[in-house]
């Protein structure tokens, strides 16, 4: 018996909340669709710069850029964070290159005209025992040597040509119009 | 101060990218004559270099990039050894040629460890032929004009640069009476100049004319300098 009182009880509290709140349902279903149009009509952040920048762009075309951006964007940190090795050609158009293989050697320079027969170094950052500099030279002839660990390296493969005075070869290089560089 | 340092980190920047070695700081005229002033040699020579040196700086003589150096490598020598070098060097320039090439091949026999002897007769030997060169090519007249104001001069340069071709064949030993060898050595290397240290205009008559027998009385007259 009281349990079938207690829900009389609930039915009719609830009817009477009900009926109190019913002026404010009243249109309620227009209200939601409303605010759900105005939500829509406002764009994004990303519908705001694709408007700024990309106006009128389809989104073929727009994942067409996006996927070559990202390529060129690879391309470029790839490019900073793979070393790599420089072609010859690079080096002969920054100036003359001056290179000596030698692995197991501690000091490497180059003595020539060019530089009062003072030690230009040479140098060998990544370790591979390829050892070079790259001087500007202005066009003209230039005698020179190696110095490898103290002694001198007079015949280098890459030179033009050989002279021999004081007992020693020095290798000659025509930089400019009359030989290569 | 803030200003500096940025340009200095610019051109640090600057050579890294570049992945150029720079050669020596250039020297001055000064420079050349503040170290001459400073060697141990008598008044006399000091005297006649200091009115001969500073015309030679300004026409291209002797170049304050070789000379430098030079100057410094001559100040650990004993005195007799400098004033040695620096009377040949007075000559030459009195002669009005090149001296750069006699004073490189100085520091060249230095850096090599050669004794005194071999050095200053190598350098004898080269400034020998220089006055053959010069004497050979004036009598067939082979000699470009000098324009005013040109500096140095094309027939110095021409000059220097045949008697340094010649000398490097002689040097190691090689016959003045191989003139063909000698002949086509020289030609070889004056083409490859012509257009970078040599003018056509200047060198072009050279090669024209260049024969065995002029190379062999260019060396002839070097090796004995009484038969002028």
């Amino acid at each position: 018996m009281w349990s079938r009182d207690l829900d009389d009880q609930i039915r009719e509290a609830l009817s009477q909340e009900i009926e109190a709140a019913r002026p404010e349902l009243e249109g309620l279903e227009e209200r939601v669709i409303s605010a759900l149009a105005t939500r829509l009509a406002k764009p994004s952040i990303w519908q705001r710069l694709r408007q700024l920048f990309l106006p009128g762009m389809t989104p073929r075309w727009a994942f067409a850029g996006g996927i070559a951006l990202a390529l060129a964007l690879g391309f470029i940190i790839g490019r900073l964070i793979t070393p790599s090795p420089t072609p010859l050609s690079s080096y002969a158009q920054a100036g003359t290159l001056f290179a000596v293989v030698d692995p197991g050697a501690q000091s490497v320079a180059v003595v020539g005209d060019f530089s009062a027969w003072q030690p230009v170094p040479l140098s060998d950052p990544d370790g591979d025992g390829v050892w070079t500099a790259v001087l500007n030279l202005p066009p003209g002839r230039y005698e020179y040597a190696f110095v490898v660990d103290g002694r001198w390296i007079g015949q280098d493969p890459l030179a033009d040509e050989y002279v021999r005075s004081f007992g020693d070869y020095a290798s000659v290089r025509y930089v400019g119009s009359g030989g290569g560089a | 101060m803030r200003t500096f340092l940025a340009g200095l980190a610019l051109l640090v920047v600057a050579g890294l990218a570049s992945g150029q070695v720079p050669l020596a700081p250039a020297a001055s005229p000064n420079d050349v004559l503040t170290l001459l002033q400073s060697l141990p040699i008598s008044p006399e020579l000091k005297s006649e270099l200091l009115g001969e040196v500073p015309s030679a700086l300004a026409t291209g003589l002797l170049s304050p990039r070789v000379a430098v150096p030079f100057l410094q490598a001559l100040s650990a020598l004993p005195q007799a050894q400098i004033e040695q070098t620096l009377n040949l060097m007075y000559e030459a320039l009195e002669e009005k040629f090149i001296v750069d090439p006699l004073l490189l091949e100085m520091l060249k026999g230095l850096r090599l460890a050669r004794s005194w002897p071999e050095v200053m007769g190598t350098l004898q030997r080269r400034f020998a032929l220089l006055r053959a060169t010069r004497t050979v090519l004036q009598a067939h007249g082979l000699l470009p004009m000098t324009p005013k104001g040109t500096s140095p001069s094309p027939s110095a340069k021409l000059i220097s640069e045949l008697a340094w071709a010649i000398g490097d064949y002689l040097s190691p030993g090689g016959s003045p009476t191989d003139a063909a060898t000698i002949e086509s050595k020289v030609r070889e290397r004056l083409v490859r100049l012509r257009g970078t240290a040599l003018a056509p205009g200047v060198v072009d008559p050279l090669i024209a004319a260049l024969s065995p027998a002029l190379v062999q009385e260019i060396a002839g007259l070097a090796l004995n300098p009484e038969r002028r």
